[in-house]
């Protein structure tokens, strides 16, 4: 029973992803059902979190019915909009079937293996990396019980009391409280089965980007690498929100680059709506957000883009934070702040100074470790200085500049963080698997653009 | 249209040739290993019921937050006190007693837990770890 109360949660969030597709999103081409899924479910677990926040704020206690009737409002109004129509999807050309041939069949075995095995891994147990019980399932925990979200009781929990987990956007724990309401009880085996979707997703999005530009060969190739990380595999399955935020920035970045290429803005609104869904999963969301805009003057200064530049810049800006706000008032109007930016500039240089030969240190052996990251950051700055020497795409330096803008907003919030020496060795060495995930799935798009020139569709 | 997917390799793929061979051979160990502990454990742990799986993680510990779930009412307020001292900053003991107070609130809520210092003295439920025996007990004074 609790499965197929499991299952109709999953299906009431993709249809609500797809009746929000339908009404708001219509791009030039047709887009093949694979992708359509992966961006319906996107959109969908966005769309419940805010939802649920939102709800929060009427005296009615949280349902699964209360929150239903509201998808069911939207759902009635795309029906009545496109009739019997609502659930035809034109063919798109990628939606051609695979080549196959011994060498995809091997890549498409390796793959299905890694998605099993992570939904197998997130089956086998409760939640037991500690940030996933302490911080998030606990907050879920607590909305589910409560039926609500306690604003009084939310800055009285001595427990949850570090201002980093308070400041914390709340897209995870409310999709978790969500996936709860459905299911009646806390099953914190399901919620991590539903968090291993997000892994699968980044991969089906990641073939679909590749599969427009390259042979398929390449992009199965390039789609194993990508699910064959070590740590990508290990964080998929524990319940951290690491993997869903991995996935709304590859989906917010995919689309603003395909925008980029055939200039339908459609792409541009929906990647900006993915980076607002990054800010509010995790306040690194809020870091690649500014990555990205500087990014994005940086390749409007440098390129001719035969784009609309205010626009594109005006969009990327503020959509995200039109999705973010919600948050950020409530969260100030709550008084809770984030106790980062404390020092003033002058210490920063003396931190810095003090702090980043060991945050570079820990980083670099971290990343060059064969057993967490495979050869992926020797592939990565093989195709740097290859670029450097001969570029086959010069755009492709936008995802390389996102790539280390982001990177350097992770050292400076080392440096600022208000903590001793030794107390940030600690976090470094806690945070260093996770962080570099955010930005893998555009490392390697940026690994891809470079060496598969001579692999592309003519 | 989609071109034709048929392609012969010439000399500049070799290179993406061979970080994909260089991967696969990394990737292999893994998948091995990965193999090997799911044919190890999956099966043992796979039919447990989610009662039987906390127990399997926290043991001991996860059936005295059930006991004094079922003695402490909903809402109360409890104490969770360590014996002799607190432990030392980052010690391992440090990092099993923060593990043991901040499992309790994820168990046991709507109860609220305290920590000694924080705590209002006139709580009356008691959680106390003892270092020493390594034994929990409940108290209400």
């Amino acid at each position: 029973m609790i499965f197929l109360r499991f299952i109709f949660c999953i299906f009431s969030i993709l249809i609500t992803g797809y009746t929000i597709l339908r009404l708001f999103f219509h791009p030039k081409e047709r887009l093949p059902l694979g992708e359509v899924i992966v961006l319906a479910f996107g959109i969908g677990t966005g769309f419940v979190s805010l939802e649920t926040f939102f709800l929060s704020f009427t005296k009615i206690l949280l349902s699964a019915g209360y929150l239903l009737l509201f998808q069911l409002i939207l759902f009635v109004i795309a029906i009545f909009k496109f009739k019997k129509y609502f659930f035809y999807w034109r063919k798109s050309y990628t939606d051609e079937k695979l080549t196959y041939s011994p060498l995809t069949l091997f890549f498409l075995l390796i793959i299905l293996w890694e998605i099993i095995y992570v939904f197998l891994d997130a089956f086998r147990l409760p939640f037991t990396a500690w940030d996933a019980w302490g911080h998030w399932g606990f907050q879920a925990k607590i909305f589910f019980l409560e039926k609500t979200f306690p604003f009084q009781l939310w800055t009285q929990l001595p427990w949850i009391k570090h201002p980093n987990h308070l400041g914390s956007p709340l897209l995870i724990p409310f999709l978790e409280a969500y996936i709860y309401f459905f299911l009646g009880q806390v099953h914190e085996p399901l919620v991590k089965v539903f968090c291993s979707f997000y892994y699968v997703c980044i991969i089906v999005l990641f073939y679909y980007q590749l599969r427009r530009q390259f042979l398929d060969k390449f992009v199965l190739g390039s789609c194993l690498c990508l699910a064959t990380i070590p740590n990508l595999i290990n964080q998929a399955p524990i319940g951290y929100m690491d993997i869903p935020l991995t996935f709304y920035i590859t989906c917010g970045i995919l689309y603003i680059w395909r925008y980029l290429q055939e200039k339908d803005r459609s792409f541009l609104l929906l990647g900006s709506i993915f980076i607002g869904l990054s800010m509010w999963t995790k306040n690194e969301g809020f870091s690649l957000w500014l990555a990205l805009f500087l990014s994005c003057i940086l390749i409007c200064l440098w390129f001719k883009l035969n784009i609309n530049k205010r626009g594109f810049l005006f969009t990327v800006l503020f959509i995200p934070l039109l999705i973010y706000f919600p948050w950020l008032i409530f969260k100030y109007s709550l008084g809770i702040k984030v106790g980062y930016f404390q020092s003033s500039l002058n210490e920063f240089f003396g931190l810095a100074k003090q702090r980043l030969p060991l945050i570079l240190d820990i980083w670099i052996r971290n990343c060059l470790n064969t057993q967490k990251w495979n050869i992926f950051w020797f592939s990565f700055i093989f195709s740097l200085l290859w670029f450097f020497v001969k570029p086959y795409k010069k755009i492709s330096i936008f995802l390389f500049f996102i790539v280390v803008f982001q990177l350097i907003f992770y050292f400076i919030i080392y440096i600022i963080w208000p903590i001793t020496m030794s107390d940030i060795e600690l976090q470094i060495l806690n945070s260093v698997d996770r962080l570099p995930l955010h930005i893998i799935p555009v490392a390697l798009l940026f690994i891809c653009q470079q060496l598969g020139e001579t692999w592309k569709i003519a | 249209m989609k071109e034709k997917n048929i392609h012969t390799i010439d000399r500049k793929e070799y290179l993406f040739i061979i970080i994909l061979i260089i991967w696969c051979i990394f990737a292999f160990k893994m998948v091995a290993l990965q193999f090997k502990g799911a044919l190890k454990s999956f099966p043992k742990i796979y039919f447990l019921n989610l009662e039987q799986k906390y127990r399997l993680i926290d043991g001991n510990f996860y059936s005295f937050l059930k006991f004094c779930e079922a003695k402490i009412p909903e809402r109360a307020s409890i104490i969770f006190k360590i014996l002799p001292k607190e432990p030392e900053f980052r010690s391992q003991e440090w990092l099993m007693t923060e593990y043991f107070i901040g499992k309790s609130p994820y168990y046991l809520y709507p109860r609220r837990i305290f920590r000694e210092n924080d705590a209002n003295p006139k709580i009356k439920y008691k959680i106390i770890y003892d270092l020493r025996s390594k034994t929990f007990s409940l108290y209400y004074q």
